[in-house]
């Protein structure tokens, strides 16, 4: 009678261990968390932060001085180049709508300092300082970055394209190409691409602007391997993200400007 | 042992490895704390497991990763106990299987490795609490 008794106790703690983990599963709870331990990670870093500006604040006069020269001169060549930028932007405008291209324009564009990230190799999961809400766009320098999941004040936290649960519409530049990017962990793979349409290795697939998230043009991965898959429509096409978050500290948000 | 401070290294651990990531090679400080607990004591199960699974939800956003393998750890050690004795044998197969998951998460090997020689350290440290006087 005992060891039937604690059997089903058993029974009910194995059934209760899996109904929790199923709910965690289901909640944005790691979210959440993330979201929550912001500040003790700004805490956390703010006694490097006081070293660089220490740092800064030691360095010598001179060296002060010319830097400032110089960082005025790059101010007057950047606002010639400004200058120069907005006169092409109206003629770009003109000419698109000239040739009926849709504007792809309508986003707001922000910088945001990255506060941590997830300790694998990949970093598959990021968390910026930054005003932001879910779905908006993180990009680097390189290329697309990911999405922002979720927000609170000013903190945001990111899946990355190499997550698996985040899939990107891509083409390729002047091609009719249609295919969608998901994320395996540390590779992407490329799926809906025929063998005979395959792009070469080392192409490089960009946004198609599809689904209307993401907005088209942005780089999003080099292609690394092409591998024919017998009775199968579609190759096996992986490839590699050409943004590279891993050690970039600041990074760029493009919040899609509501429509009137 | 003190649980609370126990878990406010885990805290500080998960922390570090958020803010520190990408800069340097790190271990998982508060997996190699967790597992040294649960080797140390089987009784420690319950907390390690609730603490495994913030762990969890904090790095991958998914209590699926090393929770399932810290679940595992005491029965393994329990059932191994009961079949060839209590041996350090079992205990070191158990440490390597749980923080071997970290490979599966995207870790490097080299940081599973260090996860490894932190949790011996750990383990070592934390079996002198349950040592009984002869």
């Amino acid at each position: 009678m005992p060891l039937r008794h604690s059997l089903w106790r058993l029974i009910a703690a194995i059934v209760l261990i899996f109904l929790v983990i199923f709910t965690l599963q289901r909640l944005p709870i790691g979210q959440q968390l993330n979201l929550g331990l912001a500040p003790l990670i700004t805490a956390l870093q703010a006694p490097s932060h006081w070293w660089h500006k220490t740092a800064l604040w030691l360095q010598e006069r001179s060296k002060l001085q010319s830097d400032l020269l110089q960082t005025r001169k790059a101010f007057e060549q950047q606002a010639a180049l400004i200058q120069q930028r907005k006169s092409l932007l109206e003629e770009n405008a003109q000419l698109r709508k000239l040739l009926h291209i849709a504007n792809v324009q309508g986003y707001t564009w922000q910088a945001a300092q990255v506060l941590g990230r997830s300790p694998d190799k990949k970093s598959q999961r990021l968390i910026l300082q930054a005003h932001a809400i879910p779905d908006d766009v993180v990009v680097s320098s390189d290329g697309l970055v990911g999405l922002v999941d979720a927000n609170r004040k000013n903190t945001a936290v990111v899946r990355t394209i190499l997550d698996a649960s985040l899939a990107v519409p891509v083409t390729l530049e002047s091609s009719p190409l249609a295919a969608l990017i998901r994320g395996q962990g540390d590779h992407l793979l490329v799926d809906f691409i025929p063998l005979e349409q395959a792009p070469a290795i080392g192409s490089i697939l960009q946004t198609s602007g599809a689904g209307g998230i993401f907005p088209p043009g942005i780089p999003v991965a080099h292609i690394t391997h092409i591998e024919a898959l017998p009775g199968r429509i579609f190759a096996r096409i992986e490839a590699k993200p050409t943004a590279h978050w891993q050690r970039e500290n600041w990074l760029a948000i493009a919040s899609r400007i509501p429509s009137p | 042992m003190n649980i609370p401070f126990v878990l406010l290294a885990c805290l500080l651990g998960i922390l570090v490895n958020i803010s520190f990531a990408g800069t340097s090679v790190q271990p998982d400080w508060a997996l190699a704390l967790l597992t040294a607990a649960v080797l140390a004591h089987r009784g420690n199960w319950i907390w390690v497991s609730i603490a495994t699974a913030i762990h969890d939800l904090v790095f991958y956003w998914s209590p699926l990763i090393s929770l399932p393998w810290i679940l595992a750890a005491p029965i393994i050690i329990a059932w191994s106990d009961e079949q060839i004795g209590s041996n350090l044998i079992q205990r070191l197969f158990v440490m390597v299987m749980v923080l071997a998951s970290l490979l599966w998460s995207g870790w490097s090997l080299a940081s599973c490795l260090i996860t490894i020689l932190l949790c011996i350290s750990f383990w070592y440290a934390m079996v002198r609490f349950y040592a009984q006087p002869a």
